[in-house]
């Protein structure tokens, strides 16, 4: 029971962590198709762009400026980089954003070092919001969670009761005659992507003073985020919600699961055979979950779990 | 070209192939195999890519289980419990690549486009994921390593001697893909990149030739990191990593996926220049991946597409103007370049005052702009300057017969 409670509450922070870094991609990749292999990098420049800011003013003040950094560079890169090989097709951009998360990297390296900084939330939130089983669960992980819900909330209002989400989803669905009827559509595909990139720089922001913020977090974080988007099912931020925390809890399950071969052919009665102490624990797993789950929903379901046809 | 021309040349650069070893020493010789090792890989990659028109970010996989499995061998024959010769060592790393990429295509080949890419990328992470955690195959963090042992009369101790069989090795394998692309299988492959929709009409069955293209490819893959292994003598988790994959997507990008020789040619200088520049460089992937970068702006179908542009009378123009916005872009990575260096030399408060106190900074964000409105010369905001002329004069419409024969997407604003 603790076991459970206690994964599932770790599992549902990381999760929705995950839920701001992919909100964003999940509409730039519903509506323009960009598999943009750069969204994780946004988080790590928010990430980053907080550490530097946190060195010289208050940790609240790098949570506006993460943002706009990460919105800023990604407006940038919408304008006046991915449009310029837009007619190039869907397989050039994609490699190209391959290429900008790579240099992005690189950047990184040569700023602050190929090691992990130590960027750390304010003392005064480094408290305890309560405790369940002895274990005590940080506040911080809460105010992530909340966040995360209140950007999930807000993305969901904007999108389905207001007029600009009426516009922003008609230009998803139906591009041409968005413009027939007067919209900016480009403008619509910019602002979606700057807002996207800078969710996620203040997902880097708030995530990277509680998880470790190095040069590789993208590169960690970039496949995860597609799986998520993947998972969810195309331009669906319902969607890429479930998709979140159900990656968080499964991955933060099989971490605390001891169930090896060995004891497996124990319980079943078997004597295990001596492997040199080298036994496949299913917790060797845990990075792999998303993976696994990957791959199952492409081959089984490609539109993923609440995606259209 | 001529056919004469080009077996002068393909004979010219077998005996530079031959020769320059000797002349060079065995520090060349070193990097000369890890040349064609990375020129053997892009090719292999290419056949997927350029051929069959796969976008793929997984063919670290197959590369790594080359090695890997090589490595197995190796260590078999070292501890004597069975025989296999050197020089037959890399057909362990093909078949392993063979079956690997087999499984693999079965699934992979069922998505197309973006999914396919994704699918290929994930199988890649499982493995990448799972492998430093699964000792007794992949060696743990510390990797698998092992002795070449001498065989048929050669000693395989020196950097001479491993040249020669990885170039024997790479020969035969460029030499098996080319001649693959030219037989029917081949022109079949080509089809599938062109319309897959029309050759299931004609009977075909597209899915098998696809995971047959997949299996060679990564047969191919494999043999590459097999050679890896045996030139190393060892190998380790880090093949997998998504890094080695990026490395093959540049080398075919960069060179030009539409050409045979594109990627294996881009390969080989991307992995000479670093060598060459050792005693200078400090942030060469920084360099690759921007010139990667400056190469899909400004010309998308990699250099040798840039070079049978300009080759055609056709589309002359379009090419030197893009060879020309190519040229400044690599020229503003070279700026870049030289003030990453002497900031990492001079000290980054040295440098900065020299820089601040002369205005030299002026130079390098000049350049830094013009460089960046010629490569985005598409975008609104270039083009609003240029109409009320403050940016360049007006290239025309060069780029207007390329759009022209895209797929122009209906979204352009």
């Amino acid at each position: 029971m603790e076991f459970t409670i206690v994964s599932l509450l770790n599992g549902v922070v990381y999760g929705l962590l995950l839920f701001m870094v992919s909100a964003g991609l999940t509409l730039i990749f519903g509506m323009m198709g960009i598999l943009n292999m750069a969204h994780a990098s946004f988080y790590m420049i928010g990430a980053y762009t907080g550490f530097s800011v946190s060195a010289h003013a208050p940790f609240y003040v790098g949570l506006l400026v993460a943002p706009l950094v990460a919105g800023g560079i990604g407006l940038f890169m919408e304008r006046y980089l991915l449009r310029s090989i837009h007619d190039y097709g869907h397989g050039h951009q994609l490699v190209f954003t391959f290429g900008f998360a790579f240099v992005v990297e690189q950047i990184v390296k040569l700023i602050f070092g190929d090691f992990t900084v130590s960027y750390h939330a304010p003392p005064e939130l480094n408290f305890t919001a309560f405790s369940i089983f002895g274990t005590q669960f940080p506040f911080y992980r809460v105010l992530i969670a909340l966040v995360s819900c209140t950007i999930f909330v807000l993305v969901y209002l904007l999108l389905a009761k207001t007029r600009t989400g009426i516009v922003v989803r008609a230009a998803e669905r139906l591009p041409v005659m968005t413009s027939a009827l007067g919209h900016d559509v480009g403008l619509v595909f910019s602002g979606v992507f700057t807002a996207g990139a800078g969710i996620a720089g203040l997902a880097g922001a708030i995530g990277g003073a509680y998880y470790p913020t190095s040069p590789s977090m993208a590169l960690d974080f970039g496949v995860i985020v597609f799986v998520v988007v993947v998972v969810g099912g195309l331009g669906s931020v319902a969607g890429s919600l479930w998709a979140s925390l159900l990656i968080g809890v499964l991955t933060s399950f099989v971490i605390g699961l001891d169930i090896s071969v060995s004891s497996v052919a124990e319980m079943l009665g078997f004597t295990p055979p001596d492997a040199n102490g080298v036994d496949f624990n299913v917790s060797m797993l845990a990075g792999a979950v998303p993976f696994i789950l990957m791959l199952v929903v492409l081959l089984v379901r490609p539109m993923g779990l609440m995606g259209r046809q | 070209m001529t056919l004469h021309i080009r077996i002068l040349i393909g004979l010219l650069f077998v005996i530079l192939l031959l020769s320059v070893p000797f002349a060079l020493g065995s520090a060349w010789q070193g990097i000369m195999t890890k040349m064609l090792i990375a020129a053997l890989f892009a090719t292999a990659y290419n056949l997927l890519l350029g051929q069959a028109g796969l976008l793929s970010f997984g063919h670290a996989a197959f590369y790594g289980i080359g090695a890997i499995s090589t490595m197995h061998a190796m260590i078999g024959v070292e501890r004597g419990m069975f025989y296999i010769p050197l020089p037959l060592l890399p057909l362990v790393g093909a078949s392993a690549g063979l079956v690997l990429a087999l499984i693999a295509g079965l699934f992979a080949t069922k998505r197309s486009g973006a999914y396919f890419a994704l699918v290929t990328l994930a199988m890649a992470e499982l493995i990448h994921v799972i492998a430093p955690m699964w000792d007794s195959v992949f060696g743990g963090e510390a990797g698998l390593t092992s002795m070449r042992m001498p065989s048929l009369g050669i000693g395989f101790n020196s950097t001479g001697e491993v040249y020669f069989l990885v170039l024997v090795w790479s020969a035969i394998g460029v030499a098996f893909l080319w001649f693959l692309s030219q037989t029917a299988f081949g022109q079949l492959v080509l089809a599938l990149k062109g319309n897959e929709q029309r050759l299931k009409f004609l009977g075909f069955n597209t899915y098998e030739n696809k995971v047959l293209v997949f299996a060679i490819s990564g047969m191919v893959a494999g043999l590459a990191g097999s050679l890896l292994s045996i030139s190393t003598e060892s190998a380790s988790y880090t093949l997998f990593s998504p890094a080695v994959s990026t490395q093959v997507v540049f080398y075919s990008f960069i060179g030009g996926s539409a050409f045979f020789f594109g990627p294996a040619i881009a390969a080989a200088v991307l992995i000479a220049l670093p060598y060459q520049l050792s005693n200078y460089t400090y942030a060469w992937p920084l360099y690759q991946g921007m010139l990667f970068m400056v190469v899909m702006l400004t010309a998308p179908h990699g250099i040798g597409g840039l070079f049978s542009q300009i080759a055609s009378v056709r589309s002359r123009d379009i090419g030197v103007r893009s060879f020309r916005r190519l040229l400044l872009g690599v020229a503003a990575i070279g700026v870049l370049a030289v003030f990453i260096e002497m900031a990492k030399s001079v000290g980054q408060a040295e440098l900065l005052e020299f820089i601040t106190g002369n205005g030299l900074w002026l130079v390098p964000a000049a350049l830094l702009t013009i460089a960046v409105f010629v490569l985005c010369r598409h975008s609104s905001l270039v083009r609003n300057l240029m109409a009320i002329g403050v940016a360049f004069p007006s290239e025309g419409n060069s780029t207007s017969d390329k759009r022209a024969t895209t797929k122009k997407q209906a979204v352009e604003p």
